[in-house]
Formats: C-alpha cells, sequence, structure tokens
C-alpha cells in the first residue's frame, strides 16, 4: 500500500459489511493499511451510486480509480473470486 | 446482478460518506485537490467471494 501512497493515491475498500465485521476482518489480516467502508446502512446505497450492488445485496468486485478532479479516471470488474493485480492497478494509477 | 446505472470513465465520481472500520467518517470529496483515490468494493470479508 505504500507503493499507493508513494503516487499520493489513497486506497479506500467498501463492502456491505458492518463496521464491526470489517474490524474483525483489518484485524485477522494484522492491518490492511487502508481503511476499511462500511456501506451497511443505507445498505448497499454507495455500491448502488457506483451500479455494483448485486441482489444478493453485496458489492461485485470492481475498483474505481478517482483521479484529483474528483473524475472517474477507470472503471474495472473483476469476477467475484478473482484479485484485483496491485501491479496493474499500479500502473494505472502511474499514468494519472 | 443489478446494474441500474452505469457509470462511465470521465464522469464525476459520485461522492459519499461512509465510516471506516474505526469509525472514522471518510468523505470522497474531501481527497478532491488532493490525492487521487482507488475505490476498491469487496464483496463479503471472511469468505473467499
Amino acid at each position: 500500500m505504500r507503493k499507493f501512497a508513494d503516487l499520493n493515491t489513497q486506497v479506500l475498500g467498501i463492502s456491505t459489511d458492518s463496521l464491526f465485521t470489517l474490524a474483525a476482518f483489518a484485524e485477522k489480516c494484522g492491518g490492511l493499511g487502508y481503511p476499511l467502508l462500511s456501506d451497511f446502512w443505507p445498505h448497499g446505497h454507495v455500491s448502488l451510486k457506483y451500479g455494483v450492488l448485486r441482489e444478493e445485496g453485496f458489492p461485485q468486485r470492481s475498483v474505481f480509480i478517482v483521479d484529483q478532479q474528483g473524475n472517474l479516471n477507470t472503471i474495472k470488474f473483476y469476477e467475484l473470486r478473482q484479485q484485483p493485480d496491485n501491479q496493474e492497478l499500479l500502473a494505472m494509477v502511474k499514468k494519472l | 446482478m443489478r446494474m441500474t446505472h452505469q457509470l462511465k470513465v470521465g464522469d464525476a465520481a459520485p461522492d459519499f460518506t461512509l465510516k471506516d472500520e474505526k469509525k472514522n467518517e471518510v468523505t470522497l470529496s474531501s481527497f478532491k485537490g488532493k490525492q487521487n483515490v482507488l475505490l476498491a468494493f469487496f464483496p463479503l470479508a471472511f469468505t473467499p467471494v
């Protein structure tokens, strides 16, 4: 995550889990180095705004890169079990 | 899958304020003019999905 910080980029994780679940998850992972945001209530409203809320009530795995003007520079969708490739994301951020 | 509206590259990112796991409020627009933001939506904590 330091590499993103070096590129002046803040990483934010978002799920529809509760704060308590996210806190336990972050602890289990030994600290993630970036905040996990809870889109729990109103349930999934931010995921819905971004068009990624699935009918099961949780978001599609996806990445949105927002530039300093507040505009979307990159939108990428992933399969549920597919982890985003950090090297690929770093390369995208570098182009900003 | 429900995709109500599809955002496009170049669109303004919809603003939001949410709490993080440490109960801090985080507002997307607070990064404007300062930092890029990488928003990573993920399905469910503690699961393989």
